[in-house]
């Protein structure tokens, strides 16, 4: 238990004295004002924007953003696609299966552009050197910067303040409300700043750590009884945990001893998952001028995380099961990476979770569940915490009598509208698309069935970590349906947020009053999380009687 | 008497209400009888034992038809309210004067709007209008309750009339402008009835929230069977769609219509008459408030509390010449002049005679006596300064500013400065200023503080000049004034406001006052003023009390509240019922899930059973609460939220556990 506290508090000591800094400068990018890079960066972007034809002042409402942003992934996704089908030009790679090679590349395109890395096959298998280095690496970066782009539009909506005009020069006639539309920004331009001025430069950073400490960097091959092929595993490992990707260089990911070769990578890599995250809520306390609302909703997270550290870590303990850990990387270490990767919706993985003791699978199933709000996978975690807190301004705000309003925003029918869709799209999502596969496979036990709902919602909730190996992450089904759930999980949700953006920014504010409900402090900190559990508890609780939690109840039955 | 009617009405309305048609609108409900539908027919097809199958299905329909019968109650409390207020309207005669000037007898629900009416003394008033030319003492007991009659005239802001109430003295001729039937009173009944009824925004938005809660809990229950399946095991298709009613949040879903109508209801019994759903709700947002200083916030009537002798004067003088002023005054003012001089320096009151008296005019602004060749006069300030000069010519320079000084010091501490002045025939002498108090009506202090904590600015507006004005509003607590008030400065203030993104609620009563009332978020004009300023308000009030507002805040306020407590309320509840259903479904293929019977239900048929029932009950349960409302006090909203938070959330969560307990205990003594 003292183990993890230190390497928690560790962790959050290097990420919270270098949240500030970093806030500060990230805002600055996307506030377009001046900053180190720019003598560096100022040319290239200029000369993308004049290649790409991209219009730099230009303000885009939601439903520009948003066809924008899909167009920006499809592309990505025809492009990554065509690029796994044309490399056996170059390489021979595909698993042998009885499955479809289009498929297999299929899945993997959509996985690595819906930022979930779920990869069902083993990539060293599955890809050549070339596709994981142009392919995948790129985007990595994009998808990662998507799911940021779209969480800032969501931040401006909050800023803009839409007045009512009204002719002055007839005051007694009755004014009609015009209103100055005040867009979210310009996806694009977002893309490309995000991109080379915040993601590049911390990927190098981290980069050149990993190589300091020994991650290989180059091409070759090992020799030996396996040989290892090298490659950019470095680079590619740098941005796989800081864009929350996850999908590893090689199949057991982070337990490689190339991809996390020492216990120095692994707090690296716990620290780089959290990190842009917490960036994050740093821009959002300084865009809505009012750090403590952002600290409000970090202290909810922070509360969730520590419980289920502290559950996870005695439980373990108390039982002595601490699963099929790496000894190079200790069994406290790698039952924090676990929690904080399925928290986080990195999908990064160090160990086999099916060997965690049974209460600590629930845990880190109920993390992934909560959709990877809990410090957010980079972007759409941070989206839908805001959705749930406004779903929650909502419930409780009724309650002292008042239109509910978040930051000045009214909460009314159209807003809900969207917070309805995103919440009935994910267990749509995940018990729907269970069921599917329960019916297309023969019966099978609560252990495989376990599997299935883990799958299912590591791919909705954009997480990709798997629950140990089975066969039935590999049957056509699977592919198809996971296709399915990372399409909801990642673009229905998105689009859900960028629509509630769009309706905000029309929205003028609302002064603060004695009447208001207060959305900062520990009150609405416990009303957020006690939200958050009961919404999801009620959803999935049927569902976990079913798989995980008779596992839990026969364990406490054998004590 | 009246109450086992509605009881009886609302039963039978219950049953009606059970056509899908009806229930169309609820879709939650429908989703309920679809369910009691399927299971009946389970029940009848399948003719071997059915196990607690049969009582399911009952309480399915239960569920429904309770849920039916909590809307129909408030329709038929909301109705008997309105029905008292339209039942004077009955039957009445209207005589109509045709253009010809030859009188009419005719139905008063034929009248047309533009008909002009004439009504004698004794006689209904058949319509709402404005009086065109008479005077008359009017008996509004009808609507109000209040059994002194009131003053209507033509002309001015006191000229609208309602229907139904009788003029007691005099003869009055009347517009009409509303045609009968859509007359306030017959909009208010038609939105009880629910004909009318639109959701508001804020139900709207709840609506979609419960439509989006059933939704998941479709696809959570309906996915059960497809996993059980894969796990070898099928399930009874009765018990999940027990599962699926329990969940669903009936509870908000079948009392949601009731307290919409009960917040209405709850306006009527104020006797304020809302023009729609949408108003009452914008009552409970309001955070800017505007209201008449006369009426509202004084009485009406001021008090002398001083004289001030000019320079040379002595007080005795100034004392006799006050008191004789108002010797025959009928007024309030004149009459606290005279207690004041009687009390405070003990002058008596001599015989007159031979008096002459002029009362106050608007002309003259002054009102006195003139006895025995000597007049003694007091009025507004300078109109006594002007007096005095018409007679003595221009008073000494430092005499006046000195005067003019006092007056001064009057205005600036909330009162109104009166001059005095004696007149013997050829020489007029200015002798002071009397100092009359605005009397803050009492408890209001308490009631702007009241609303301070509810977040609310509170506005006067008022024809005082501004020192006035700041003090009165300092010694009520009111937060802002809108001194020497024209109608422009009332719309252009709620402009302001509303720019800003605040919610304004303003009470007015004149014709200058609609257009102000139109533009403001809740605008509620006293029944007293006039048809314009009706036409504008958004609700009316029959009382014509302005500060009614403050009560109609509360209950906007206390139908979001009321709606926001069922619902957490509703979902809290879940919890218990998973804990009830899950283990009693579950248990028989995975033994392990026994152990999530934490309530030690006695067997997994009555745990279900249980549940179901709980379901059903805690709708009667709640009807009460839904009609009442959530008690409202003024507070900040963070303790508003933590008392509710506590009650409804946490009660929420653990109420069906002791519930469904009792209910299993109960059928267990049954049986």
């Amino acid at each position: 238990m003292v183990k993890i506290f230190l390497l928690l508090s560790g962790i959050f000591l290097v990420c919270g004295v270098l949240m500030r800094p970093v806030g500060r400068y990230f805002w600055n990018v996307l506030m377009r004002q001046r900053t180190l890079l720019d003598g560096f960066l100022d040319p290239i972007a200029t000369t993308i924007y004049q290649i790409c034809h991209i219009p730099v002042h230009h303000d885009q409402k939601w439903g520009e953003y948003l066809s924008s942003m899909l167009i920006f992934n499809g592309c990505g996704f025809v492009f990554l696609f065509l690029l796994f089908q044309t490399q056996h030009f170059f390489e021979n790679q595909c698993p042998v299966t009885d499955v479809p090679c289009w498929l297999i590349h299929l899945n993997l395109a959509m996985s690595y552009v819906s930022n979930t890395n779920w990869q069902p096959f083993a990539p060293e298998q599955t890809l050549s050197t070339f596709s994981l280095m142009v392919g995948v690496g790129t985007q990595y970066f994009l998808s990662a910067a998507s799911g940021i782009a779209v969480a800032i539009a969501f931040v401006r909506s909050f800023k803009t303040n839409q007045q009512i005009l009204y002719d002055q020069t007839h005051p007694d006639d009755i004014p009609t409300q015009k209103y100055h539309e005040r867009y979210l920004g310009n996806f694009w331009v977002d893309i490309v700043r995000i991109t080379l001025w915040f993601l590049l430069p911390c990927a190098v950073f981290v980069g050149c750590i990993y190589v300091i400490l020994g991650v290989p960097q180059g091409w070759g091959t090992l020799p030996g009884l396996n040989p290892l092929t090298l490659g950019p595993i470095a680079s590619l490992e740098s941005i796989k945990i800081l864009g929350s990707n996850g999908g590893g260089y090689f199949e057991a990911n982070s337990a490689h001893p190339f991809e996390n070769p020492s216990s120095a990578t692994h707090f690296l890599q716990m620290v780089s998952m959290i990190f842009i995250p917490m960036v994050l809520f740093e821009v959002f306390g300084r865009k809505i001028t009012d750090s403590r609302h952002a600290y409000t909703l970090l202290i909810s997270l922070f509360c969730i995380l520590i419980f289920s550290v502290v559950v996870s870590g005695w439980i373990s303990g108390h039982a002595d099961i601490w699963g099929a850990y790496e000894a190079r990387l200790g069994a406290h270490g790698s039952l924090l990476f676990s929690i904080l990767t399925n928290s986080s919706g990195c999908g990064a993985t160090c160990m086999d979770h099916s060997t965690l003791h049974p209460v600590v699978q629930l845990i880190l199933v109920c993390k992934m569940m909560l959709g990877a709000i809990d410090f957010g996978s980079v972007g759409s975690g941070f989206c839908l915490l805001i959705s749930y807190v406004i779903l929650t301004v909502f419930l409780t705000g009724l309650m002292v009598g008042r239109t509910p309003e978040y930051l000045g925003k009214k909460i009314e029918a159209p807003e809900i509208r969207m917070i309805v869709l995103i919440i009935l799209l994910t267990p749509l999502s995940i018990l729907g698309l269970s069921a599917c596969l329960c019916y297309l496979s023969p019966t099978g036990d609560i252990r495989s069935f376990s599997r299935i709902v883990y799958m299912l919602i590591s791919t909705t909730s954009n997480n990709g970590s798997a629950l140990g190996e089975s066969g039935i992450y590999t049957t056509q089904a699977a592919l198809w349906i996971t296709n399915i759930a990372m399409l909801m999980g990642r673009y229905g949700v998105l689009s859900a947020v960028l629509c509630i953006a769009g309706s905000f920014s029309k929205k003028m504010k609302i002064p603060r009053s004695n009447a208001t409900l207060p959305t900062r402090g520990l009150l609405f900190a416990s009303l957020l999380i006690g939200t958050i559990l009961i919404c999801n508890g009620l959803i999935y609780f049927p569902v976990l009687c079913l798989s995980f939690i008779p596992d839990v109840l026969s364990i406490a039955v054998v004590e | 008497m009246g109450w086992i009617r509605i009881f009886l009405i609302s039963l039978l309305k219950a049953l009606w209400k059970l056509n899908p048609w009806t229930l169309r609108q609820n879709p939650i409900l429908l989703m309920v009888l679809c369910g009691a539908i399927y299971s009946t027919w389970i029940v009848i097809s399948i003719p071997q034992d059915q196990g607690i199958n049969t009582q399911l299905a009952g309480w399915l329909w239960a569920t429904v038809l309770i849920a039916n019968f909590c809307e129909a109650m408030a329709e038929g409390r909301g109705k008997a309210q309105a029905q008292f207020l339209k039942q004077s309207q009955e039957n009445l005669q209207a005589c109509v004067i045709l253009e010809n000037g030859e009188l009419n007898l005719i139905p008063a629900h034929q009248l047309l709007v533009g008909d002009i009416v004439r009504v004698q003394a004794g006689e209904l008033i058949p319509g709402d209008g404005d009086i065109v030319s008479g005077i008359a003492a009017i008996d509004e007991s009808s609507i109000t309750g209040e059994s002194d009659p009131v003053i209507r005239e033509s002309g001015g802001d006191r000229s609208s009339v309602t229907a139904g109430t009788r003029v007691l003295s005099d003869s009055i001729d009347a517009r009409i402008t509303t045609k009968p039937g859509e007359t306030a009173i017959d909009k208010m009944i038609a939105l009880v009835e629910g004909t009318q009824r639109q959701p508001t925004p804020n139900e709207r938005a709840l609506r979609y929230l419960l439509f989006a809660l059933t939704g998941i809990f479709v696809v959570v229950v309906g996915s059960l069977p497809f996993y059980t399946r894969y796990l070898g095991s099928p399930l009874d298709n009765v018990l999940l769609i027990a599962l699926f009613v329990t969940l669903i949040p009936t509870t908000i879903g079948g009392l949601l219509s009731a307290i919409g109508i009960a917040g209405m209801n709850r306006l009527l019994k104020i006797n304020v008459l809302a023009m729609s759903g949408r108003s009452v709700e914008a009552a409970g947002d309001v955070d800017v408030m505007m209201f008449d200083k006369t009426g509202t916030v004084t009485t009406g009537a001021r008090r002398a509390v001083a004289f001030y002798p000019a320079p040379g004067v002595e007080m005795e003088e100034l004392v006799n010449a006050c008191a004789m002023s108002s010797i025959f005054d009928e007024t309030g003012e004149g009459k606290s002049i005279l207690e004041l001089a009687k009390v405070e320096y003990a002058w008596e009151t001599p015989i007159v005679e031979n008096h002459t008296y002029t009362p106050f005019s608007a002309a003259t602004r002054m009102s006195g006596i003139e006895v025995d060749g000597t007049s003694f006069f007091k009025g507004a300030d300078r109109k006594i300064v002007e007096f005095v000069q018409s007679y003595a010519g221009p008073l000494p320079e430092d005499f006046l500013s000195a005067y003019l000084d006092q007056s001064h010091v009057i205005s600036k501490e909330g009162g109104t400065p009166l001059g005095v002045v004696r007149h013997d025939g050829k020489v007029a002498h200015l002798l002071g200023l009397i100092f009359l108090k605005d009397q803050i009506k009492s408890g209001l202090k308490q009631k702007f503080t009241q609303l301070k904590r509810m977040g609310i600015r509170t506005v006067m507006i008022t024809g005082d000049n501004e020192i006035t004005a700041q003090v009165i509003a300092q010694e009520a607590g009111i937060d802002d004034v809108i001194p020497q008030a024209t109608p422009t400065d009332k719309l252009s203030y709620i402009h302001k406001w509303q720019e800003m993104g605040h919610n304004v609620a303003m009470c007015g009563d004149g014709t200058n006052d609609a257009p102000a009332l139109a533009q403001a978020d809740v605008g509620i004009a006293m029944n007293t003023g006039t048809a314009a300023a009706k036409e504008a308000a958004n609700m009316i009030d029959l009382d014509s009390d302005p500060t009614k507002i403050i009560a109609v805040v509360a209950v906007g306020k206390q139908m979001l509240m009321t709606r926001g407590a069922l619902t957490t309320f509703s979902v809290a509840n879940d919890v218990a019922k998973y804990f009830a259903i899950i283990p009693a479904l579950f248990s028989p293929f995975i033994p392990a899930l026994g152990r999530l019977n934490v309530m030690q239900l006695s067997s997994p048929q009555y745990a279900i059973l249980s549940a179901v029932i709980f379901n059903a009950l805690i709708l009667v349960a709640l009807l009460p609460l839904a009609l009442r409302g959530v008690k409202f006090k003024p507070a900040p909203a963070a303790k508003t939220l933590r008392h509710n938070v506590l009650i409804y959330g946490l009660g929420g969560v653990i109420a069906p556990f002791a519930g469904i307990k009792v209910i299993d205990l109960l059928l267990k003594a049954l049986s």
